[in-house]
């Protein structure tokens, strides 16, 4: 409604039209400003950075410190750590050995020592891990192939073999053992997913009659002969008698034929004597070598036989529960 | 155009501008949230932060610069900033108008100053002495270091410049000589008297008062976290707010006190329209009444938003320039123009001298009464822990506007406001709550600092925090540190296993480390009483069925080596076994007991940066079995407990 | 009508407008002048003087350095110990201002020999002020309450008896300091007020077993002039005990062996835990002083690190036998 004014209304419109063109100004401002800024002001930043351990060191354990700084040996200075031992090792296929010896952070002063075997496969670690395991020991429940004893843990896991030893063996001491096997399996997730496939192999071999913890693998030079690695065998104790059965998968059927025959011809060469092979097992071969019965077979590509038999009824009945093991494990 | 029109349109403008701020002061750069816009610009357009904190420090900080425009344009025209774009204003004259009166006459009424426009005043000389105390310690006590002869010199000279000052105001010669002495004395008495300790400083409360601070706080602690309950825009999580009950009454208080009499908070508690009524003083255009008489009916009154009596001789430091009186004019002999009202004016504000003196006194008096329990010093509260980048505490002090920013752009709602429990003088400043928010300060976040409008927490750099990249020396910064009660903790009071505070520490290597621990069910010993197939019965104190499954316990006797054989589960009198071939390990009748494995946490003190992930996540849920307190702060080295 | 006149009010608009220009550039020069637009910095890092926080009260001139007197009368044999030293007017010039420092660190009677003996600071005040001291200044910062502290030790009312001025620590006596070459005196609050026109610092304390740093003797008797929350340092005692050395170079110090706390220091709280060595010790570095006085609580000075540090500091030599020191009786 127009309503008169000394000085009026059109100075009014004017002046109300220039702030109002103020304002716009100002709102064009603001919307250009808030194109213009500093982008990690208000998002999360990144935080690498933040020390970390290098990438090839062991974990350390909460609630430990380093006793020593890590210590790393290869195939020429290996020896320096694990005197007698070293062959062992070498002859599967060794490739690195890192140590790292820690405490608890609070006191208890029974100091750890974490050695990491990198044998390459873990077909490898498997052997080395079977090959030293000593009987009877329980397992420890970390991963697939572990135990452990009054101070100490033994694990394969993936292309590592895993030694961790407590001085004293103390509770707290084991508890950060097992904290330090579960932190590398975990550092090493990558490493350790086929942590079961080198012992799947053994699983053709009978579990009747087995003697628990003595599956090994021998990766290499089994029964002396140089051609025969990756070997499973296991010890079976059948009414009161002793045997092993050993079983290994091959490239190919004339190649475990090849090693069947191999094995017999060195048998006889160390003097055995060739006895009348156990029955319903084609292709099958037995020799008395020193009283000790062997037998050997092969189906498909799998050779497999009795080894060191104290009586020939344990060692017929031996080959036979095997036969039918590798029967149901395939064609 | 009306220029009443014009007004509103700024008025909308403007608390549109300020409520998108409000919604878009969030954590990122989307569309909705932070990215560019100036968050604080409308604290920093308020004059009274600036003025209050350069006063307490002596430096007006970056942004704060902003507030000179509005001294500009309150100088020239008079307080255009509260009628015109102070956001509070808007609101408050906007529920004044739902709730006005029908009658003229009454509204008129209503409109009419009152001496309790007056209190303005004394909040602001309250508020100023109190952020001012610092300088006026420091100027008194100047001539402390001076010779004695020096001393002599600037006592006459300070005479002598109080002479001529005061001789202008008072007549008599005499007198004034006797008043400028007197004066001089008194200030080097103040020299002598002040105490040199840390009770007598200076202490910015301007946030309790401000318009803009008031606000903003408001929207960020009360009307957001509300409103998002049913929208969902404004938060990733739903907030809530320590205390918040206290601030949304408050709030809720200054907006409805508009329907007894309209802009309540405006003409009577405002400090900064007072301080913006003081600059106004010499306006070079002012609202005038172009007769000296007129027929008195008062509708102008009746629409005056800042009863400042257009009707008479007008109140020029209260008049808001809402221009109401302008049309309502029926004789039209109300103007905008530079020539004074013919009717007169009261160009000073209806504060008697007598109140300002006691305000400032007040004012000088309150950081000492607020620091007698040396909350700021020898008795910091444990719970005071302040955000990544707060000044030492003093300092924080003298710049927190208590605005709320850096709890509204918190990404996890962390930062709360303080309550009384941790000293009255740091109301309404951040804390950390970590039972509140949905985690705790999160490492890599620097969102708070940069968000502060007046350094109150100082802009740090994500290097800075996390102490990498040429920050080694310093190392993280740290806001306090974690303890472990030992009395709530599970694995060390009562025996159950948890490691949640050590999994979920985010500083690398983690400053909550576990000491494996094994013990015995306090329930047993039991004893073997049969073997079969990897089940154990025991005869003993009966077991909860599936007490101990999970992995986490054994079974042990004495003899056993090691820590014992694996559990798997159990029922009220047996035990399974995890392997069942250990069952030869036990014999009927062998004395056994049921171990635990636990992880028992300890903080390492130099690694903590008192983030307080851990006490968030703490499984014990009231009075957590990990907390953070503020001491080992960096802020003040002096509260470290460890001397590296 | 009373329309002013078009020249009033045009003046009175000058007016106006050149106060409005005015305030605008008050305010506009005061907001640039201040402006500040980089944040403040972190942490309350306040002191950082270039030079040392106190001044190098001690003296370098030739004379002997070091005088152990053996007796029981304690006044006497500080006489004499300074005697041996050359007399007192090697100390103290006529008009100097002098400052003491006893041990007042606890409530406790001065038979317990928690605190230095009112007897040594009575006798040392009087010399002082024989010898033409204008004004001899006791004080400390003790463990306990300052007032009764004071007086349960005794010393306040020998001070007091003697002429000497009492300063109880009030705040505003703490100045924040950093010490070059220290690491832990770093913007810490020192008692540094009472020590503002000093000419002679003298210190004055027991000797006692401490239970953290082995004996507290001279060095540790500066301690009290830490502020803040001191007792932080007690995790690293002997670096601090090293840079209280360098903080302060007294003119001169008095260890009073005459009862030595041998047991449960530095607190005692029985008779028992002291034992009679008549001796006491004036000396112009306190590092011999303090190695000389562990003999006396059965110690060598190789088995409080401290000695060697503070001496590696340069505060003195804990060699004492190579000062040769004067050796006296009085009966």
């Amino acid at each position: 409604m127009a309503r008169s004014r000394p000085g009026s209304s059109l100075t009014e419109t004017r002046v109300g039209l220039a702030i109002l063109l103020a304002l716009v100004a100002i709102a064009l401002a603001l919307l250009l400003q808030q194109f213009r800024y500093d982008p990690d002001r208000y998002r999360l930043g990144a935080l690498a950075g933040s020390p970390s351990g290098a990438p090839d060191s062991l974990p350390l354990p909460a609630g430990t410190v380093p006793v020593t700084p890590q210590e790393h040996f290869d195939a020429v200075t290996l020896s320096d750590k694990i005197d007698g031992r070293a062959d062992l090792y070498l002859a599967a296929g060794f490739q690195g050995l890192r140590c790292r010896r820690f405490a608890s952070s609070v006191g208890d002063p029974d100091v750890v020592e974490a050695c990491a075997y990198d044998l390459g496969s873990p077909g490898n670690a498997y052997a080395v891990w079977s090959q030293q395991r000593r009987a009877g020991a329980p397992d420890a429940e970390i991963g697939e192939n572990s135990y452990a004893t009054s101070n100490g843990l033994f694990l394969a896991s993936g292309r590592f073999y895993l030694e961790i030893l407590a001085a004293r063996g103390g509770a707290q001491a084991l508890l950060q053992s097992r904290s330090f096997a579960v932190a590398f399996l975990a550092a090493n997730a990558g490493a350790t997913t086929t942590a079961g496939d080198a012992a799947a192999e053994g699983t053709m071999l009978p579990a009747q009659g087995r003697v628990a913890g003595t599956e090994t693998l021998l990766a290499k030079s089994a029964f002396g002969l140089d051609a025969f690695d990756g070997v499973h065998v296991a010890r079976y104790l059948l009414d009161g008698k002793e045997a092993s059965a050993f079983v290994s998968s091959r490239a190919s059927p004339a190649e475990a034929a090849l090693l069947a025959s191999a094995l017999r011809e060195a048998l006889l060469a160390q003097g055995a004597q060739p006895v009348a092979p156990p029955a319903g097992i084609p292709g099958a071969w037995a020799v008395d070598a020193a009283g000790w019965i062997e037998i050997a077979f092969t189906r498909g590509a799998v050779v497999a036989g009795v080894h060191e038999a104290d009586a020939r009824p344990a060692a017929d009945a031996l080959a036979a529960s095997l036969w039918a093991s590798l029967q149901k494990v395939g064609p | 155009m009306r220029i009443v029109t014009v007004r509103r349109v700024s008025q909308g403008f403007f608390l549109g501008w300020f409520l998108w701020f409000c919604a878009v002061t969030a954590f990122g750069e989307g569309r909705f949230q932070a990215r560019g816009w100036p968050l604080n610009l409308f604290l920093q357009l308020d004059p009274l932060p600036a003025l209050a904190t350069t006063l307490a420090t002596g430096t007006l900080y970056a942004g704060l610069l902003w507030a000179l425009a509005t001294v500009v344009l309150t100088v020239v025209l008079g307080r255009a900033f509260c009628g015109w774009v102070c956001p509070f204003g808007t609101l408050h004259q906007a529920i004044g108008w739902m709730g006005r009166r029908l009658r003229r006459g009454q509204r008129a009424r209503v409109n009419q100053p009152s001496r309790l426009q007056g209190i303005k005043y004394f909040v602001l000389a309250a508020i100023l002495a109190s952020a001012s105390a610092d300088l006026v310690r420091g100027s008194a006590s100047l001539a402390g270091h001076l010779s004695p002869a020096l001393q002599a010199v600037a006592a006459a000279a300070a005479c002598l410049i109080a002479f001529l000052a005061i001789s202008r105001l008072v007549r008599s010669r005499s007198r004034a000589a006797a008043w400028s002495i007197a004066m001089v004395g008194l200030w080097a008495l103040a020299g002598r008297v002040l105490p040199g300790d840390e009770v007598f400083a200076s202490t910015d409360l301007v946030g309790w008062l401000d318009p803009i601070a008031f606000l903003t706080r408001g929207m960020g602690t009360v009307v957001l976290p509300l409103l998002d309950r049913s929208v969902g825009l404004f938060f990733s999580a739903p907030r809530h707010v320590q205390g918040g009950a206290l601030l949304g009454i408050l709030l809720a208080a200054s907006l409805l006190a508009n329907l007894a009499i309209p802009r309540f908070f405006c003409r009577f508690l405002c400090p900064s329209g007072a301080l913006m009524g003081l600059l106004g003083r010499n306006a070079l255009w002012r609202v005038a009444r172009t007769t000296a008489s007129c027929s008195q009916c008062a509708a102008c009154d009746a629409d005056c938003e800042g009863a400042c009596q257009p009707s008479g001789a007008i109140r020029t430091s209260e008049c808001v320039l809402c221009m109401n009186c302008l049309p309502a004019c029926k004789e039209t002999v109300i103007t905008f123009r530079t020539r004074p009202s013919e009717a007169g004016e009261h160009p000073l504000p209806d504060a008697s001298r007598r109140g300002v003196l006691l305000s400032l006194a007040s004012g000088f008096a309150l950081a000492p009464i607020l620091r007698l329990g040396a909350e700021a010093g020898a008795a910091t509260p444990p719970a005071l822990v302040r955000p990544p980048g707060a000044l030492p505490e003093p300092q924080f002090l003298d710049r927190c506007l208590r605005c709320g920013q850096c709890m509204r752009i918190c990404p996890t709602g962390v930062l709360q406001p303080a309550g009384v429990e941790t000293g009255i003088e740091a109301l309404w400043t951040p804390v950390l709550n970590n039972r509140l928010g949905t985690s705790g300060c999160q490492p890599n976040c620097i969102a708070c600092g940069s968000v502060c409008p007046t350094a109150a927490i100082r802009p740090f750099t994500l290097d800075e925090k996390l102490g990498r990249a040429g920050h080694h020396a310093t190392g993280p910064v740290k806001i306090g540190c974690a303890f472990v009660d030992r009395g709530r903790c599970l694995p060390w009071a009562m025996g159950r296993p948890c490691i949640v505070c050590q999994e979920n520490c985010p500083v690398s290597p983690k400053a909550i480390v576990l000491e494996p621990w094994v013990e015995a069910l306090r329930e047993g010993p039991w004893q073997v009483s049969g073997v079969d197939a990897g089940t154990v019965r025991l005869a003993g104190a009966p077991l909860r069925p599936g007490r101990i499954a999970g992995g986490d316990y054994l079974i042990a006797s004495a003899l056993m080596p090691g820590l014992g054989l694996s559990l798997r589960d159990n029922t009220t009198d047996s035990v399974v076994l995890a392997r069942p071939e250990d069952a030869a390990n036990l014999a009927i009748g062998t004395r056994v007991e049921i171990r635990v494995r636990l992880h028992r946490p300890y903080i390492d003190p130099v690694r903590c940066t008192g983030c307080g992930v851990c006490e968030h996540e703490c499984p014990v849920a009231g009075l957590r079995a990990v907390r953070i307190t503020s001491e080992n702060e960096s802020r003040d080295p002096r509260r470290s407990m460890v001397r590296e | 009508m009373t329309e002013a006149s078009p020249e009033v009010s045009r003046r009175e608009f000058l007016v106006r407008a050149a106060r409005a220009g005015a305030t605008l550039a008050v305010a506009g020069a005061a907001a640039v002048a201040l402006h500040d637009p980089r944040a403040p910095s972190g942490s309350a890092t306040l002191a950082t003087s270039s030079g040392p926080p106190l001044p190098d009260w001690s003296l370098k001139d030739d004379g002997p350095r070091m005088a152990i007197i053996t007796g029981r009368d304690r006044r006497r044999t500080l006489e004499r110990g300074l005697d041996a030293l050359g007399g007192i007017g090697r100390f103290i010039r006529p008009g100097d201002r002098v400052l003491l420092k006893p041990n007042a660190g606890f409530a406790t009677p001065p038979d317990l020999g928690a605190t230095t003996h009112p007897d040594v600071v009575q006798a040392m005040v009087r010399l002082c002020l024989a010898a033409g001291a204008r004004s001899v200044v006791v004080t400390d910062n003790p463990v306990g309450d300052p007032d009764t502290s004071f007086r349960l030790s005794g010393i306040a009312e020998a001070a007091e008896q003697a002429g000497a001025t009492l300063l109880f620590p009030r705040e505003s006596m703490f100045r924040a300091v950093s010490l070059q070459g220290s690491a832990l005196i770093r913007d810490w609050p020192i008692l540094a007020g009472p020590f503002d026109g000093i000419d002679r610092v003298i210190g004055i304390c027991p000797v006692k077993d401490h239970m953290r740093s082995g004996a507290t003797m001279s060095l540790k008797n500066w301690y009290g002039l830490l502020g803040g929350r001191r007792n932080l340092f007690h995790q690293r005692i002997s670096e601090i005990i090293r840079d209280l050395s360098m903080l302060v170079r007294p003119t001169l110090v008095i260890l009073d062996g005459t009862t030595v706390m041998r047991r449960n220091g530095p607190t005692g709280g029985a008779l028992d835990d002291l034992e009679i060595a008549n001796t006491l010790i004036a000396s112009l570095d306190p590092v011999a002083a303090d190695a000389f006085a562990a003999t006396l609580l059965g110690r060598q000075p190789g088995d409080l690190p401290w000695l060697a540090m503070a001496a590696a500091a340069g505060s003195g030599t804990a060699d004492w036998e190579s000062l040769k020191p004067r050796r006296e009786a009085v009966d």
